[in-house]
């Protein structure tokens, strides 16, 4: 497995470490053991889902999400798959080769508020800076070996209850040098679709 | 006579949220998220068929019958309610069922 440890402050050195099939639990337990209902039988459930479809991304794509941990501990990551594997999205990119992040937490105990422990301190943005550095070296089975040339995310927080997100969501992406892209129009003409590109 | 009840539940299994937000649960539905209650069994419970569908393995159907689902959105999910096989409200539905006001 690679890792690599990155200094965050003085107390907490955080490592960033490859999803592979000995730390799935880590990738799936983050956002759920911290939500406060993970006893919910439904998220439970939904929980063991993730699993069966990360297993089988890990045989078809690879390493699919790159997970933080502070003294040992998983407390956060990012999570992305090649857009081929979203059915819906297929005929939207043809045969581009195209990277979807599906997912970015990082977490830990609640201080005040909603903020979180390991928030605001540049760990997402370490995790989305390791993800651009592997992805612009590694090749892709289903990109016939090549490399990918762009990273997407929908900004999708403004669908899901948490409009008064988006401004921090949309800004954390372009700090880390996403754009929008008149090439990639958002399905739903909402809040617009994100994307790095990766050629550059 | 008690109708056929029948609900379809559009996920996408590559996110726990977007099964337990199908399911209901989440911050519309504030005292069952608290409880942590199994929506699903209470459901089952009181009759009603559950058909899972993962956005993944049946594209044709989402596309079909939920296209107003987010493709980029993990969270995404869809819930469709029968009675006697007709397509109806989730009021509706919920009004149709015995002891519902315990699980909506």
């Amino acid at each position: 497995m690679r890792r690599y440890v990155e200094v965050v402050n003085e107390l907490s050195e955080l490592e960033i470490r490859e999803l592979g099939t000995e730390n799935i639990d880590d990738l799936v337990n983050i956002c759920v053991s911290q939500s406060g209902i993970s006893h919910a039988e439904t998220l439970k459930e939904g929980s063991k889902r993730k699993k069966v479809w990360i297993e089988k991304a890990l045989k078809d794509f690879g390493s699919c999400a790159k997970i933080g941990y502070v003294k040992g501990e998983s407390i956060g990551f990012v999570e992305f798959y090649p857009v081929q594997m979203f059915p819906f999205l297929r005929h939207m990119v043809k045969d581009r080769k195209i990277i979807l992040i599906t997912c970015v937490f990082v977490g830990g105990k609640k201080t005040k508020g909603q903020q979180r422990e390991y928030q605001g301190m540049g760990i997402g943005s370490k995790l989305i800076q390791a993800l651009i550095a592997d992805l612009k070296q590694r090749r892709i089975p289903c990109f016939d070996d090549e490399k990918a040339d762009r990273i997407a995310i929908g900004s999708w927080c403004s669908h899901t209850g948490f409009p008064e997100v988006l401004p921090r969501f949309r800004n954390f992406f372009f700090k880390n040098g996403f754009i929008e892209d008149p090439d990639f129009p958002d399905p739903t003409e909402k809040d617009g679709i994100l994307v790095y590109d990766l050629t550059k | 006579m008690k109708p056929q009840a029948k609900i379809e539940i559009y996920y996408f299994g590559c996110c726990p949220w977007s099964y337990f937000f199908a399911y209901g649960g989440g911050f519309l539905d504030k005292e069952w998220t608290k409880t942590g209650g199994d929506f699903k069994r209470k459901l089952e419970r009181l009759g009603v068929e559950i058909v899972e569908i993962n956005l993944f393995e049946n594209p044709e159907l989402a596309e079909k019958y939920a296209p107003h689902l987010d493709p980029y959105n993990p969270f995404s999910n869809h819930v469709r309610f029968f009675l006697n096989g007709k397509l109806v409200s989730k009021e509706k539905f919920f009004s149709h069922l015995p002891e519902h006001e315990e699980i909506c």
